[in-house]
């Protein structure tokens, strides 16, 4: 696979629960190399997205995964995927042992010696029966058995969900440094959004089914910017229509989407506003004055 | 095509082993100790009285009590088997969504066909498997048994022909084909269970039943035949679960048959399992699996579509 070869590429992905439209019609692309924060609220359909990519739900819409359909080609993809979905979803009647050899077995590009060089960083023993570990420890489990496997496109839905802070940190950082190449991609979910912001390259906002940003790293941090607003300058500041604002110990913020540098500049000082900053001016910004990220991109 | 192979075949099945060895290693074992357990504290405890027992069932000519005892167990290993499987079958289709690991396994290159295909093969082959070396080991315990009654009976002693090497290899033949035959037979009510299981869960057992009850109920009513017959349905059903045995019931009854109340010869497999055989219906036999694979892929269609637990 060269480099910047489309890995995911989704149009018009819809999904309906009963009268529940969770998904609706949404557009975007992956590509190799990158890693993507999929982050919304609760219900927002970052799960069914996921789901409908891992062949685990049927959808409206054209989806491929590596060339494939992935609902029709699950098993067939699974080769070149690893995810997780919950990390409490090992089968809890085996032992750590039997876990690696039923991976080697099965999955032809699972590496063995990998999993276990993971797992000796961590006070789980080979010996050990899965239902006996802490949920710590079936995280590390999981997210051990999950890098050791050569995939070209890794998805992990809130994977350090109960974790502790330093366990967190040293998951994402080993993520980065030990699995990420050019080959493959990443995509992430989590509400913990701050901790990942580092080793993001692309954000997609989802809000009710659809996407509110898709954007690369960079393009956000030239696009968007939040300024401390002089107090003399608050109303002319709002005539420019920024997508958030609020006043905090006195001080009037504002995020804004593709505002002039000139402008921003004479407002106050400018800062790129951080993935949370961001997303909850997304999210709850002003309403009047919130423009539709994604369409101001097209 | 997935990457499903003789290696993850063979993995899975050792996989529904480990899952499910309570039921058909360690249950067994313990019921076949503390059977034991109980023989060995009654012959200590009344070793004397078993000379009438030996007079008792000695009155034949030809009898071969170590081969009657061992085809008696062998009955009750299929009992259990089957009841076992038809819980198992219940139970494993819809146990990694009650167990909470259904994502893990559709994280493997593995399809959900390929997975409750499996689970039909281990409960095919694994199990009986197992059950058959309980049974195994019941006989070599059993003839060790049996010579320690008769160090007690000397009548026991002398209608325990010497032959048992022979009759354990002909009993345990015969019965393995018996067991495979009729485990084939019974499929497409395991398969059955099986998707009631992956519908249902845990209301599998109690909606198989209660629908085969329905279905009979709603036949009667609706040809009136309450009272004069039985359904077409409950017939089939009937046939479907007694039809081994039935053949097993006629070839003791045929003329020339050396095997009844006042004899029991050792069962000749080169006999046994040509006659048995020649009596399966066949075209019933294949059309039971047609069904069955029918159950199995519309279960693991059912799986496949939904992940929600």
């Amino acid at each position: 696979m060269t480099n910047n070869e489309i890995i995911v590429e989704v149009q018009g992905l819809g999904k309906k629960f009963g009268s529940t439209e969770v998904l609706k019609g949404i557009d975007f692309s992956i590509p190799s190399g990158r890693i993507y924060g999929l982050i919304g609220h609760n219900g927002a359909g970052k799960t069914t997205a996921i789901n409908a990519l891992l062949g685990l739900t049927a959808y409206d819409g054209e989806v491929k995964v590596l060339g494939k359909e992935p609902f029709a080609n699950r098993a067939d993809l699974m080769a070149d995927i690893a995810f997780i979905s919950d990390v409490a979803s090992l089968p809890r009647f085996l032992k750590v042992l039997e876990l690696l050899q039923l991976m080697d077995d099965i999955h032809p590009n699972f590496n063995r010696e990998k999993a276990e060089q993971f797992l000796s960083d961590t006070d789980i023993r080979l010996s050990s029966k899965i239902k006996s570990l802490s949920k710590g420890m079936l995280a590390q489990l999981h997210l051990s058995i999950v890098m050791a496997i050569d995939a070209k496109l890794l998805v992990l839905d809130e994977p350090t969900l109960g974790l502790d802070i330093t366990f967190r940190k040293k998951f994402y950082r080993r993520l980065v440094e030990d699995y990420m190449s050019e080959n493959r991609s990443i995509l992430i979910t989590t509400h913990q959004v701050d901790e990942i912001e580092f080793l993001l390259t692309d954000l997609i906002f989802l809000k009710g089914g659809e996407i509110v940003l898709d954007a690369g790293m960079d393009e956000i941090s030239q696009r968007f910017c939040q300024i401390i607003v002089s107090a003399d300058m608050v109303e002319q500041a709002k005539a420019q229509k920024p997508i958030f604002s609020t006043v905090q110990l006195g001080q009037s913020i504002m995020i804004f989407d593709g505002l002039e540098k000139s402008k921003a500049e004479n407002f106050g000082p400018k800062t790129t506003p951080s993935v949370s900053d961001l997303f909850v001016a997304l999210m709850e910004g002003n309403n009047s004055n919130k423009k539709n990220a994604q369409g101001e991109m097209q | 095509m997935s990457s499903y192979n003789l290696a993850s075949a063979k993995t899975l099945l050792r996989k529904e082993f480990i899952e499910h060895k309570t039921a058909f290693l360690y249950v067994p074992g313990i019921l076949m100790g503390l059977l034991f357990l109980a023989f060995f504290v009654a012959v200590w405890r009344n070793g004397a009285q078993l000379g009438m027992l030996g007079n008792v069932i000695a009155h034949g000519e030809g009898f071969d009590l170590f081969a009657m005892l061992y085809s008696g167990s062998l009955a009750v290993w299929l009992g259990y088997l089957t009841l076992m499987l038809f819980f198992y079958f219940a139970a494993s289709f819809h146990v990694d969504r009650k167990n909470n690991s259904l994502l893990f396994w559709k994280s493997l290159p593995v399809s959900d066909l390929e997975i409750m295909a499996t689970k039909t093969l281990a409960g095919l082959t694994v199990f009986p498997a197992i059950i058959m070396f309980w049974a195994f080991l019941g006989a070599i315990i059993g003839y060790i048994s049996l010579n320690t009654v008769g160090a007690f009976s000397p009548v026991i002693s002398s209608i325990n022909s010497g032959t048992s090497f022979w009759a354990f290899i002909n009993v345990q033949v015969s019965a393995m084909v018996f067991i495979i035959t009729s485990l084939l037979w019974y499929l497409p009510l395991f398969a059955f269970a099986g998707l009631l299981g992956v519908l249902l869960r845990n209301w599998a057992v109690p909606a198989f039943i209660l629908i085969v009850a329905m279905i009979s109920a709603l036949e009667s009513i609706l040809t009136f035949s309450m009272l004069s017959r039985q359904g077409v349905f409950e017939q089939m059903i009937e046939d479907r679960l007694s039809a081994p045995f039935e053949i097993i019931r006629s070839m003791l009854n045929q003329p020339g048959s050396r095997v009844g109340p006042d004899t029991f010869e050792i069962v000749s497999m080169a006999e046994f399992i040509p006659g048995f055989l020649s009596q399966i219906d066949w075209v019933q036999m294949s059309l039971g699996w047609a069904i069955a694979a029918i159950f199995i892929y519309v279960a693991s269609e059912y799986r496949r579509r939904r992940i929600e637990s």
